[in-house]
């Protein structure tokens, strides 16, 4: 029980540093994280739109609101599981020091960028999902796919890290990873035109079923699909499972090598 | 009551040196059928350890020995391969001070952060950063970031943070080279009041002399083995015969065995003394001033040795104001501390007196004849002498006090000195102020302070 508290009372402090360096207590801070994926909405929508407009009923705002909800997925699972892979190692000589939970780096990496999804795009998900489906059980509804996107990024963050701990030159091919799951998700084309033969590849990046599940819910205006939900809590489950696994069992060799 | 408890522990680390930290390089050297699997060393080797609470012990070893290795362990910040660890109590670590700092955050939020890394809470480290921000003279960088102070300032903020709360344990690696030499003071003295108390503390350091006053046990580490656990004096030795036969320090250490070992045998011969204040005949004796000197209860021993056993001290005690020997004093009453003692040989510029220390070890009141006590007088003069120190009242707050012997002599160069502390414990026993109009029979409020001596308060 008190070790509970502990692990919770520093996970806070440790999440309000997160952010406080982050935003220096700046309440416009929060909304700064919104123009990355407004920017990049808005150049996905000038070059591809009008290409791509007919698989979205022949609207370029359908486009882009389909661009947006991807970007907003992919951005979060990029910035978290990047920032969390170096967490173990920028906290080593901490931890030769103080006695410390070595999980808490990486969860409050994501715990603090949750809290800034929470504050910036996702209240524009919720008004989105509320104007099209007109439906409240599809904006509660969204926070499955969010789940789901959680338990990806703890996973691979705790994988990451602990894999960072062993292999220093890491950052250089967790750079190509997050390209090549950027681009086999359906961010900025629609997961039709993907050839039939490569689609099963495809099908392996847990950030699909994802993005899938999230516009579903988002811009079809019809119930939620609760097999995609399944599908992409499944994925994210696995993940997490793996992920904390290898942490748990490389853990132990850690402080050899902080 | 044991505090820490190491039964066979055992650490195998992988050496750092060897491994590549490369995975490029690690998956060619596999795809190649090069690879090995990484080289383990034996850094801790079969430890047994108990240290009981309050014990001072100092850890010595030569670079790469596992001293800090050791501490890890204790500390549990590495676990053991084999072999069982059990720690009772908190533990400080003050190991490199201002590692866990932010750099970004400000002053007040890293108190709080490190704090809650220490493992106190939130709503505690708000509480107390104001008395960590005294004590660390930073109360006008309250919002600066941490990386606006110099490393002085920080390692200042460090320390003042890692030992605002006395913990059960406190584990100190090399730290005290931080900070001013103000600053180094206030933080030995800091120390020294842990040291005072029943803080066991585990105690890292290279510079051996320092070691040898403050540490009673001292465990000296080789290659990861113990070899050899004892009282610091003897340990220290052995280890400077095996590392540097030509130390200063140990030459120092073997001209001074003879002189010390006096000195352990004369504390000894204190505490297996009763009671050095006979009750009724003390009185009479005291008011002729001329009776044959009792059994002396302690020899003076000055080092080096050409000097010891020229002075004698018979007895220690203290009086009420008619001079009758009392085990207690009243707060707010005058009372005589009590010297008796002969000088059988001249001894050049003798200094001798008395001092009264309170518990946590501060010298109060010291009274020697080159102050209160007159140098030209009789003390220093051949022969038994019987002086009196009235102290005057009030100036004792309640509590425990102990009354301690001084003696030195100078030379033309530099002094000898020998203090004996706590020879006698006498109580000052709280009582009701003196009623007056303004404090109607109410108990002082001492504060913060040590003594509480007469104030004359005037307005203009």
């Amino acid at each position: 029980m008190f070790q509970t508290q502990r692990y919770l009372e520093l996970l806070r402090v440790l999440v309000k540093r997160n952010l406080s360096v982050r935003y220096r207590g700046s309440i416009f801070g929060v909304f700064w994280s919104l123009l990355n994926p407004l920017i990049m909405t808005g150049l996905y929508t000038a070059i591809f739109g009008s290409i791509f407009a007919a698989e979205y009923d022949g609207s370029i705002f359908r486009y882009a609101l389909a661009a947006f909800t991807g970007l907003i997925v992919v951005n979060f699972f990029a910035a978290t599981t990047t920032q969390s892979l170096v967490s173990v190692v920028a906290n080593g000589v901490l931890l030769n020091k103080i006695r410390l939970p070595v999980s808490v780096f990486p969860i409050s990496v994501n715990v603090a960028n949750l809290i800034q999804f929470l504050y910036g795009p996702l209240p524009l998900l919720v008004v989105t999902t509320l104007i099209i489906s007109k439906s409240l059980i599809n904006a509660v509804a969204l926070l499955l796919p969010l789940l789901a996107l959680m338990l990806v990024s703890l996973g691979v963050s705790f994988f990451v890290s602990s894999l960072y701990v062993f292999f220093r030159d890491l950052p250089y091919f967790y750079e190509l990873v997050v390209f090549v799951l950027w681009i086999s998700s359906p961010v900025f084309y629609p997961s039709k035109i993907v050839p039939v033969q490569v689609k099963p590849l495809l099908a392996l990046n847990p950030l699909s079923q994802i993005i899938e599940s999230t516009r579903q819910i988002v811009l079809s205006g019809a119930p939620p699909d609760f097999g995609l939900i399944a599908g992409s809590l499944v994925g994210g489950l696995i993940i997490f499972g793996l992920g904390w696994s290898c942490f748990q069992v490389w853990r132990s060799q850690f402080m050899d090598l902080l | 009551m044991e505090v820490i408890r190491l039964d066979r522990v055992s650490l195998w680390r992988r050496t750092q040196e060897e491994f590549s930290y490369d995975l490029k390089k690690t998956v060619l050297s596999f795809l190649e059928g090069r690879y090995r699997k990484p080289a383990r060393k034996l850094v801790l080797d079969q430890i047994d350890l108990t240290i009981e609470a309050g014990e001072k012990v100092g850890i010595i070893g030569s670079n790469g020995s596992g001293k800090s290795t050791l501490l890890k362990v204790i500390s549990n910040i590495l676990q053991p391969t084999s072999g069982k660890v059990w720690v009772r109590g908190s533990i400080a670590p003050l190991i490199e001070l201002g590692a866990g700092f932010d750099h970004d955050l400000s002053v007040a939020d890293n108190i709080i952060l490190y704090g809650v890394m220490l493992g106190f809470s939130e709503a505690e480290m708000r509480w107390r950063s104001k008395s960590i921000l005294e004590f660390a003279e930073l109360e006008d960088y309250t919002s600066a970031p941490v990386k606006s102070l110099s490393s002085g300032m920080s390692a200042r903020l460090g320390f003042a943070i890692a030992t605002d709360v006395q913990p059960d344990i406190l584990i100190l690696d090399e730290v005290l080279s931080v900070g001013d030499q103000s600053f180094r003071n206030k933080c030995k003295q800091r120390i020294d009041r842990f040291w005072n108390t029943n803080t066991t503390v585990l105690l890292v350091s290279h510079d051996i002399s320092s070691l040898r006053k403050s540490c009673q046990r001292v465990i000296w580490v080789d290659r990861g083995k113990i070899r050899m656990v004892g009282e610091a004096t003897d340990v220290i030795k052995a280890y400077l015969q095996t590392v540097s036969p030509e130390d200063d320090l140990l030459k120092e250490l073997e001209a001074d065995e003879a002189a010390m070992l006096a000195e352990i045998s004369l504390a000894n011969q204190i505490e297996e003394e009763p009671d050095p204040e006979p009750e009724e005949p003390a009185a009479e004796e005291i008011e002729e001033e001329v009776v044959e000197p009792e059994l002396p209860i302690a020899e003076w021993v000055i080092a080096p040795d050409e000097h010891s056993g020229k002075v004698t001290l018979s007895r220690i005690f203290i009086a009420d104001e008619h001079k009758q020997p009392i085990q207690q004093v009243e707060f707010g009453k005058p009372f005589y501390v009590g010297l008796e003692y002969r000088v059988d040989e001249a001894v050049r510029d003798l200094r001798v007196g008395f001092c009264i220390q309170n518990e946590a070890g501060n010298i109060l009141v010291e009274a020697n004849t080159w102050n209160y006590l007159s140098p030209t007088g009789i003390v220093c003069h051949l022969g038994h002498h019987l002086i009196w120190a009235k102290i005057p009242a009030p100036l004792l707050i309640p509590g425990r006090y102990f009354i301690g012997y001084v003696g030195a002599y100078e030379e033309f160069v530099g002094h000898h000195h020998s203090l004996l502390k706590q020879l006698m414990a006498f109580d000052v026993l709280p009582i009701k102020v003196i009623p007056s109009a303004e404090n109607r029979n109410q108990e002082i409020w001492f504060g913060g302070s040590l003594t509480f001596p007469p104030i004359e308060v005037s307005v203009d």
